[in-house]
């Protein structure tokens, strides 16, 4: 008892004696768990990623982009408005700050503007999210950057921060979400992330495949103690039609479907893509086929309606009459299936 | 207790150990495993008695567990699966099995090692690398002669420091921290001085000079001529039949490989019969001892 208290009083002294180390500690510790709990969640970039509707580095012209960004989402009717708008600002910018250079970014973002309003006439069309209309609609090319601005201020309910992502940066590598996707394709599904996924009691019908027909051409190349389970003609798994819940991931598919036919599956959770990586199924691994001897990309990619994703197995939410297909890839990160954006390149 | 075997010359003692311990780190078939372990259990209580029980039950028990439990959470591979683990991966027949194997052939290298070191001394080492490589077998002589040396000086400083009372074990946690602090920076204020101690009474004896030789009372006699080329003709036989896959054995995806064959069963007689090599030496030299002293 008596010893415990002159320890706790020699421990109060002590802190006392060096109250400024303890507090230089103090704050250091409580600095790096800040920014473990904000740059662990987010992205690399800490502009593009915070939450924050305007960062606190900005300076004015930062937030003036961020402002038009946003526009491209209102109809061709508030176009006068927004233009309006834009030379109120513009005033303002140039009272405050008379460099030419803001005066300058000015203008390029009105430029901006216009373009991507008079893409809307298409991103309507694109709507329905089928097929036929978006080769019909070549007006602006799906692949070009101003689609994908468009795109994701209509998809992610205009979150401030992420219409302010693609205007703030000119490269593609920064268009990545903050789990370093690439932006998709147009028309195609965007990915959900498997803490959003809400699984409903909601029973619909698609299709799944597991095929590693690929291995056949290069059975040479092909692990030999693994050869005998490659089977004839390379299915592992015939299209076969299953039942799943609204809401579930391709992930949760093949888990499930590989259990209940005793098929072999291994699978790693890979906090960086937010996503299970599928190390094998059957026994049969990646890197189990080195058709390259120093660039071994050999593995397993999945593949719906034809489309191969660019982000992972676990952040696809299946919807009705989809036909999933598990293949494995021996050449090129699936250059010998015909998957040509899957790598995000 | 006769060890007759670490009389012999170093180059026996090293050729041996070689080819044992390549051998049982590279052989995977379970009998051979079991063989390894065996005999490298039997060499170490003979060398080292009621040590090397200690090692064994203390450490390379508990090893085996913990490698036979923790291999089949982290390999998923293999055909039979038993059952899934709550993360959905399969927890496999073959894993658990590979784990167990594993676990066993780091045991028996551990054992084989232990008697390495008792037999293998550290002028013995000296005395074969000497010449080949010199600032290596020194180096390597000297880091393995500090660790002893520097325990016996922690525990000479240590009880110093009791004396005034000021050891690991007084006062409050901050106070012995202090302590403990301060005996390490006498610990390594020692340790270099006495690193330069040695360098300069090296030099000055004229070490690394030319035309020096190492006093040495190794002989080679005919009964190591006799052993060295058993061991030689045994081991490259071996290495020879594993490079022609004779006693293959598998894992992954399943288990499988040829235990019992002619050839299998010719290289497990062979293989068991290099590795009792030093125990068969060291028992027929004490039969002879016994027999002698009976004509007596």
């Amino acid at each position: 008892m008596n010893e415990k208290g002159f320890s706790a009083n020699f421990i109060i002294k002590y802190i006392k004696k060096n109250k400024l180390y303890f507090g230089g500690a103090l704050i250091a510790v409580v600095l790096l768990v800040t920014a473990f709990f904000t740059g662990g969640s987010l992205s690399a970039t800490p502009q593009a990623s915070s939450n924050i509707p305007v960062s606190v580095s900005s300076t004015k012209d930062e937030t003036f982009l961020d402002k038009i960004s946003t526009e491209p989402v209102l109809t061709s009717d508030n176009k006068k408005d927004v233009d309006k708008k834009d030379e109120k600002d513009n005033k303002k910018n140039t009272n405050s700050n008379s460099s030419t250079s803001a005066v300058q970014n000015a203008t390029d973002s009105q430029n901006n503007v216009d373009k991507s309003s008079s893409g809307i006439n298409s991103q309507i069309s694109l709507t329905d999210n089928s097929v036929s209309n978006s080769q019909s609609s070549s007006n602006v090319s799906p692949y070009s950057k101003e689609y994908y601005y468009q795109n994701s201020s209509e998809t992610s309910d205009s979150n401030f921060s992420s219409n302010a992502q693609p205007s703030n940066s000119n490269s593609s590598s920064n268009n990545k979400d903050k789990h370093n996707t690439d932006p998709v394709p147009p028309c195609k599904p965007q990915p959900v992330e498997p803490q959003d996924q809400e699984i409903v009691d909601n029973e619909l019908t698609c299709t799944i495949s597991i095929s590693c027909a690929t291995i056949l051409n290069n059975l040479d190349k092909f692990n030999p103690e693994k050869i005998e389970l490659v089977p004839e003609d390379g299915w592992i798994l015939k299209p076969t039609k299953v039942t799943f819940n609204e809401g579930e991931s391709a992930y949760d598919l093949l888990v499930r479907v590989c259990k209940e036919n005793k098929i072999h599956m291994s699978a790693k959770w890979t906090p960086l893509y937010n996503s299970h990586y599928i190390e094998s199924i059957n026994n049969i691994k990646e890197f189990d086929c080195p058709t390259d001897r120093f660039h071994n990309t050999s593995g397993w990619m999945y593949c719906v309606n034809g489309w191969y994703p660019n982000y992972g197995v676990s952040r696809y939410e299946l919807k009705k009459d989809d036909i999933v297909e598990f293949n494995y890839s021996c050449v090129g990160l699936g250059a010998d299936l015909g998957a040509e954006y899957a790598t995000g390149g | 207790m006769k060890n007759t075997f670490s009389q012999m010359h170093p180059i026996v003692n090293f050729v041996f150990f070689a080819f044992v311990i390549s051998l049982s780190m590279f052989m995977l078939n379970p009998v051979c495993l079991v063989i390894s372990l065996i005999c490298g259990l039997l060499n170490a209580v003979y060398l080292n008695g009621k040590k090397a029980v200690r090692l064994s039950l203390l450490y390379l028990l508990p090893t085996i567990a913990l490698i036979s439990i923790v291999n089949p959470v982290f390999n998923h591979d293999g055909v039979t699966i038993l059952t899934y683990f709550p993360w959905n991966n399969p927890l496999t027949l073959e894993s658990i099995i590979y784990g167990v194997a594993t676990a066993v052939l780091l045991s028996a290298v551990v054992l084989w090692f232990s008697c390495f070191n008792k037999v293998m001394t550290s002028d013995k080492f000296i005395y074969l690398f000497g010449r080949i490589i010199p600032s290596m077998s020194l180096i390597l002589s000297m880091a393995l002669r500090f660790i002893p040396k520097f325990i016996s000086q922690f525990n000479v400083v240590r009880n110093t420091q009791k004396c005034i009372g000021r050891d690991i074990s007084n006062g409050s946690p901050f106070q012995r921290l202090k302590h403990a602090a301060k005996i390490v920076s006498i610990m390594i204020t020692w340790a270099l001085e006495n690193a330069i101690e040695t360098a300069d009474s090296m030099k000055s004896r004229g070490h690394g000079l030319k035309g020096r030789t190492a006093f040495s009372i190794y002989r080679f006699s005919k009964r190591d001529i006799i052993t060295l080329v058993t061991i030689i003709i045994i081991g490259t036989s071996l290495v020879v039949m594993s490079m022609l896959k004779i006693a293959k054995f598998r894992y992954f995806p399943s288990v499988k490989g040829n235990v019992v064959s002619v050839t299998s069963i010719i290289y497990y007689i062979l293989y068991f019969v290099l590795m009792l090599i030093p125990l068969i030496i060291n028992v027929r030299e004490g039969a002879k001892w016994k027999r002698l002293r009976l004509a007596i």
